[in-house]
C-alpha cells in the first residue's frame, strides 16, 4: 500500500543489505515463500489509505540528518501521494507515469515523466506490484528476501538492475502483520532514508 | 527503303542518339527553386528563398509510429531513432529518449556559469546563497535524479539544471515507455532534421527509402507474434511533401501521357495507315526538343526541371508541323513539293509563336528566360527540320491519308456564325469583370497535389511535437557570428513581450544555447572573487547541516570558470552541441545568419510591427506562407507583362508576314476570342488561374495561331483545302485527346494545364474554322 513512498522518499541505498540479498538467492526456502505470499496478500488487503510519516534522511553531505513529516495517501492501483508539512510544504503525486512536484514556497509546480528517471520508474513498478499483491512482478524487479515471522517481519528488496551508478542499493521494510512500520532506503552512495509510519489514521 | 533515304535516316538517327546520350549524361537538371528567381531580387526575398529551400524548417522531418501496443511502439521508436542516428544523414533525431550528450554535456557542464541564463551577479550574495542552500537541503531528501544530487557540491546554485532545461525545450511532450507519445492517440512521436536541404529531392527520396527499409528491418527482426505486423510509420514535413508531390505528379503525368500517346498513335495510324508516317511525325519534335535542351544547356549551364516540363508542353505544338505536310502528300506531288507548299504557313506560325515566347527572354526571372529560349529553339528547330530534313526522309510512295475534312461540312458553315467570336469575347469579358469569384490563385497551398488529410496530419504532428509550423521565422543578418548573437540577444526583450501578449507561443534561437562572447564575458565578470565567495558561502551556511568543505568543488569550478575562454562556433566544433547550433546559426555568403524559429504564431502583423519598431534593418521577419504566395504572384505578373510585350512583337511579325492589317486582324480575332472564351469557361468552372494556367494559355495561343493560319492559307484547289483542313482536324484531335486526359488528373497543376489546353484547342479549332473564308479563294 505504501509503495509510493520509496519513490517519494529519497532515491535509494546501503551496502548493508546487498550481501544479504544476494545470499537470499535464488529463492527463499519454502517456509519463507509461504510467509512472503501471506505478507504480500495482507499488505495488499490493508484498507488504510492515509497515514502520517516521519522521515529522517542521513546524507554524507550533512553533519546532522534532515527531517520531514507529513502524510502519505494511496489510491490504488496507480496513484500515490506524499504531502510534506514540515519543515516546509511540498507534495509529490505519482499518477501512472507522471510525477507532479509542488512546492508553493518556491512557486514550483512541475510534472516529470517517470520515464525520464529509469531508477524511479523501476521502483514505482516494483512497489506497486508489492502493494497490489503481485508477487511475480515484484520478483521481476527485485531480489526479495524475508526474515522473521508474520508478527514481526523484515522484507529486503534489492533491485535486479542498477540503473545509475548511485541509484538504490536496497530497501528494507519492516512491520507487524499488515502494519508497515518502517521503510529504509539505502542509496549506493551510502545515504539512507528512514521512514516511520504511524499506525493510526492522522 | 532506298539508299538515298537510308543514309540521311542513319545520319539523323546517329546524331539524335549522340545528342541524346550527351543530353542524358552531361546536362544537369536542377530542381532548386532559387534558380528560377531573379538574382536582383531583394535581400529579404533571397533570404526567404534560401530559408524555404535549405533553412531548418525545410529540413524538419516529423514521424509517428502507430499500429501496435504502446510498449512495442516505444521499442520501435528507439530502434528507428538508433538506425537514423547511425545513418549519418541526420543532424539530430529526437524521440524523447535521454540522449547521451556525452562530450557536449561535459562541455556544457564545464561552461555552465558562462552559458546558463540563471547566472546573475546577485545570485552570489550571502542572502541569496543562503536561500539557495536551504533549497538544496530540501531537494536532497527528494527523489531527484541522482545525477543532480551528486552535483550539489559542485553546482549548488543549479546553473546546470536550468541550462539543461533549455536544451530539453520539448519537455512538454507526453512520455510513455521512455519515448514521446501523442497526447491523445497511441502514436509514438519522433522529430529529426536532415543534413541536406529539404528540397534536395533525390537526397530526400533516399532518406525516405532508408526510413522504409529501417521500418522493414524492425518488422522483420521482430518475432512474428510480437504484434508489430501492422506497425506503420507516419511521415510528414516539407521534404516528405516535396518528394511525394514529385512522385504523384510524375506518376500522373506518366500514365496520362502514356494513354495520350496511345490515342495519338492510334489516330495517326488510322489516318495515315503507315508506321513510317508515325515515325516521321516524331522527327521534328524530337530534333526540336534535343536542340532546345542543348542550347539551353550551352547558355545557362543547366536545365531546370520546370523548364523541361513546361518547355516540352510548349514545343508539343511542333508535332503539328509534319502533320500539315503529310496531308498534302499525294501521288502527284513529291514530298518536297508537299512540304514546300505548306512551309510558308508553318514558318509564319513558328516564327510568330517563337517571337511571342521570345519576349520572356528579357525577363529578369531566369526561369522565364530559360523557358523562352527552350520553346523558341525547339519550335524553330522543329520547323526547320520539317522543311529541310523531312523531305529527304519521306518515302516517295505514301498512301493517301483519310480525308477527315470531307466528312465535316466546313464549306457549308454559315458566315453569320462568325459573330459567335466577338459575342463570346464580349460575354466572357463581361462575365469575368462581373464575377465576384477570385480570378487568380493566391494560395500556392492549393496547387499542392498533397491531399488535405495528409496536410491535416502534418498540422497535427506539428502541434503534438511543438514543432514550428513553418510559417513564422525571424532572420538576423550581420557581418559576423558574434554580431548575429548579440543582435539576437537584444531581440529577446521584444520577443518575450510578443510571447507574453500571446502573439506566439515561444521561440528558439542560437543565442539560447550559445550566448554571444560578450554575454559570456559579462557573466564571467559577474562571478565573485574567490575570497568574497568563500566568505559569503561561509556566512550562508551558518546553522545549516552541510558538512564543512562540502562546497569546495563549487569554489573551484567558480575559479575555473573565470579563466575559461568563451565558447564560439570554433570551440564547439565536432561536438553534438555544434549540430544544434549549426541549424540556427551559419555563414551566408560573406555574412552570418541567425534563424529565430517561432512556435504557434498567432499574429503575424503584430510581430512584423514589433520588429519595425526595433528599426534595425538587419532583422527580417519572414512569414513563409505569405512570402511564397507573394513570390508566385510576382512570377505571374512577370509572365503577364512579358506576354503582353510578346503579343506586341507577334503582331508586328504577323503584319510583316501577312502584309495586311486586315489579314492580321482576321488571324488575331479568332485567337483572342478563343483565349477569352477559354478564360471565361475556366473561371466558370471554378478554376483560379495560376502560373501554370498562364503557361498553358501560351500553348493555346501557339495552337490557335497554327490552326488559324492554316485555315486561312490560300489554296488553289478545293482538294488542297480539304487536305489542309484534314491535317488541322488530326492536329486538333490529338491535342484535344492528350490534354483532355490531362484534365482528368487529380493533381491540381496537371488538371489546370490539361483543362486550359483542352478547352483552348477545342475553341481555337472551332473559331479558326468559322472565321476562315468559306468560299474558295483565288490563286494566291
Amino acid at each position: 500500500m505504501w509503495g509510493g513512498l520509496f519513490l517519494l522518499g529519497p532515491l535509494p541505498h546501503s551496502h548493508a543489505c546487498k550481501a544479504k540479498a544476494s545470499m537470499a538467492q535464488p529463492l527463499p526456502l519454502k517456509k519463507e515463500q509461504v510467509v512472503l505470499d501471506r505478507l504480500i496478500k495482507s499488505l495488499a488487503q490493508s484498507t488504510l489509505r492515509e497515514r502520517t510519516f516521519h522521515e529522517t534522511y542521513y546524507s554524507h553531505m550533512l553533519t546532522t540528518p534532515s527531517y520531514k513529516e507529513g502524510t502519505l495517501v494511496s489510491h490504488p492501483p496507480n496513484r500515490l501521494e506524499k504531502h510534506v508539512q514540515v519543515p516546509i510544504e511540498e507534495s509529490f503525486i505519482v499518477d501512472g507515469d507522471s510525477l507532479l512536484y509542488k512546492n508553493p514556497s518556491r512557486e514550483i509546480s512541475h510534472t516529470f515523466s517517470l520515464q525520464e528517471y529509469p531508477a524511479l520508474a523501476t521502483f514505482i513498478v516494483g512497489l506497486r506490484a508489492l502493494f497490489n499483491g503481485d508477487t511475480e512482478q515484484l520478483r521481476q524487479v527485485f531480489v526479495v528476501s524475508i526474515s522473521g515471522t508474520l508478527d514481526a517481519w523484515e522484507l529486503d528488496l534489492s533491485p535486479r538492475t542498477q540503473n545509475d551508478e548511485d541509484g538504490v542499493d536496497c530497501i528494507r521494510l519492516a512491520g507487524e502483520r499488515a502494519y508497515l512500520r518502517t521503510i529504509v532506503i539505502h542509496e549506493t552512495n551510502g545515504d539512507r532514508s528512514e521512514l516511520q509510519l504511524d499506525r493510526q489514521v492522522p | 527503303m532506298s539508299n538515298t533515304r537510308a543514309i540521311p535516316w542513319l545520319l539523323w538517327l546517329v546524331s539524335i542518339a549522340l545528342g541524346s546520350a550527351f543530353a542524358v549524361t552531361s546536362i544537369p537538371i536542377h530542381t532548386e527553386l532559387p534558380l528560377l528567381l531573379p538574382s536582383s531580387g531583394s535581400f529579404s526575398q533571397q533570404l526567404f528563398v534560401d530559408q524555404l529551400q535549405s533553412g531548418p524548417t525545410s529540413r524538419i522531418l516529423l514521424l509517428g509510429l502507430q499500429g501496435a501496443e504502446p510498449a512495442l511502439l516505444a521499442e520501435a521508436s528507439k530502434k528507428l531513432a538508433d538506425a537514423m542516428r547511425s545513418q549519418g544523414q541526420f543532424l539530430h533525431v529526437f524521440n524523447g529518449e535521454q540522449t547521451k550528450l556525452d562530450l557536449s554535456q561535459d562541455l556544457l557542464y564545464r561552461y555552465r556559469y558562462l552559458l546558463s541564463p540563471a547566472v546573475s551577479p546577485n545570485q552570489f550574495t550571502t542572502e541569496n546563497l543562503r536561500q539557495t542552500l536551504e533549497h538544496r537541503l530540501q531537494d536532497m531528501a527528494n527523489p531527484l535524479p541522482s545525477f543532480f544530487k551528486k552535483q550539489i557540491p559542485e553546482d549548488p546554485t543549479g546553473a546546470f539544471p536550468s541550462l539543461l532545461q533549455k536544451w530539453r525545450s520539448r519537455n512538454t511532450i507526453k512520455m510513455a515507455h521512455g519515448v514521446w507519445f501523442s497526447s491523445d492517440q497511441p502514436v509514438a512521436l519522433l522529430v529529426a532534421e536532415t543534413a541536406m536541404s529539404g528540397f534536395d529531392l533525390d537526397g530526400q527520396e533516399s532518406i525516405q527509402k532508408f526510413l522504409t527499409a529501417s521500418m522493414e528491418d524492425i518488422r522483420v527482426t521482430a518475432s512474428p507474434h510480437s504484434g508489430l505486423a501492422s506497425l506503420e510509420l507516419l511521415r510528414s514535413g516539407p521534404s516528405v511533401f516535396a518528394v511525394q508531390s514529385r512522385a504523384v505528379i510524375q506518376q500522373d503525368a506518366q500514365w496520362l501521357s502514356l494513354l495520350g500517346s496511345g490515342i495519338v498513335i492510334l489516330l495517326l495510324l488510322v489516318t495515315y495507315r503507315s508506321f513510317t508516317i508515325l515515325l516521321l511525325g516524331l522527327v521534328p519534335l524530337v530534333t526540336g526538343l534535343l536542340t532546345a535542351g542543348v542550347v539551353v544547356y550551352l547558355t545557362f549551364g543547366f536545365i531546370h526541371g520546370m523548364t523541361l516540363a513546361f518547355g516540352v508542353t510548349l514545343i508539343g505544338v511542333a508535332i503539328d508541323y509534319p502533320l500539315h505536310a503529310f496531308a498534302h502528300l499525294g501521288s502527284d506531288r513529291s514530298p518536297r513539293l508537299a512540304i514546300v507548299q505548306v512551309w510558308p504557313t508553318i514558318l509564319l506560325g513558328a516564327t510568330t509563336t517563337a517571337v511571342g515566347y521570345g519576349a520572356m527572354l528579357f525577363s529578369g526571372f531566369p526561369g522565364l528566360s530559360q523557358l523562352a529560349l527552350f520553346a523558341m529553339t525547339g519550335l524553330l528547330t522543329a520547323a526547320a527540320t520539317t522543311r529541310c530534313i523531312l523531305p529527304i526522309l519521306i518515302p516517295p510512295q505514301l498512301g493517301q491519308p483519310i480525308p477527315w475534312a470531307t466528312w465535316i461540312p466546313f464549306e457549308r458553315v454559315d458566315s453569320r456564325l462568325i459573330l459567335i467570336v466577338p459575342v463570346s469575347m464580349v460575354l466572357s469579358l463581361a462575365f469575368l469583370a462581373g464575377s465576384e469569384k477570385p480570378f487568380w490563385e493566391t494560395d500556392i497551398a492549393n496547387l499542392s497535389p498533397i491531399p488535405q488529410n495528409l496536410r491535416d496530419r502534418d498540422a497535427w504532428l506539428r502541434k503534438e511535437l511543438g514543432a514550428p509550423a513553418g510559417r513564422g521565422m525571424m532572420i538576423v543578418v550581420a557581418p559576423d557570428e558574434q554580431q548575429v548573437l548579440e543582435q539576437s540577444e537584444a531581440l529577446k526583450v521584444t520577443l518575450n513581450q510578443l510571447v507574453d501578449r500571446g502573439h506566439m507561443a515561444g521561440y528558439e534561437m542560437a543565442a539560447d544555447y550559445l550566448p554571444s562572447i560578450r554575454t559570456q564575458a559579462l557573466r564571467q565578470h559577474a562571478l565573485p572573487e574567490q575570497a568574497t565567495l568563500r566568505n559569503s558561502l561561509m556566512e550562508a551556511q551558518q546553522g545549516l547541516p552541510f558538512k564543512p568543505g562540502l562546497f569546495e568543488p563549487f569554489l573551484k569550478s567558480m575559479a575555473d570558470s573565470q579563466h575559461l575562454t568563451p565558447l564560439d562556433h570554433h570551440t564547439i566544433q565536432d561536438t553534438p552541441f555544434e549540430t544544434k547550433i549549426r541549424s540556427l546559426l551559419y555563414p551566408y555568403h560573406d555574412q552570418w545568419i541567425g534563424t529565430i524559429l517561432m512556435r504557434d504564431v498567432q499574429n503575424h502583423q503584430a510581430i512584423q510591427e514589433a520588429i519595425h519598431t526595433d528599426a534595425s534593418s538587419s532583422v527580417h521577419y519572414l512569414d513563409l506562407k505569405t512570402e511564397s504566395n507573394r513570390m508566385v504572384t510576382t512570377y505571374r505578373q512577370e509572365v503577364t507583362t512579358y506576354l503582353a510585350i510578346g503579343v506586341g512583337f507577334l503582331i508586328l511579325i504577323l503584319g510583316f508576314g501577312l502584309r495586311s492589317f486586315r489579314k492580321v486582324a482576321t488571324v488575331l480575332i479568332p485567337i483572342a476570342g478563343s483565349i477569352m472564351l477559354d478564360l471565361g469557361l475556366l473561371h466558370a468552372f471554378g478554376e483560379r488561374l495560376s502560373l501554370f494556367h498562364l503557361a498553358a494559355l501560351l500553348l493555346v495561343f501557339g495552337i490557335g495561331l497554327d490552326y488559324t493560319l492554316f485555315f486561312q492559307r490560300p489554296h488553289s484547289t478545293a482538294a488542297e483545302r480539304q487536305q489542309t483542313i484534314s491535317a488541322i482536324v488530326v492536329c486538333s484531335l490529338t491535342t484535344i485527346a492528350v490534354f483532355g486526359l490531362l484534365a482528368c488528373s487529380h493533381t491540381p497543376v496537371l488538371h489546370g494545364i490539361g483543362l486550359t489546353v483542352f478547352l483552348g484547342s477545342l475553341i481555337s479549332f472551332l473559331f479558326a474554322a468559322i472565321c476562315s473564308p468559306p468560299q474558295l479563294p483565288q490563286t494566291p
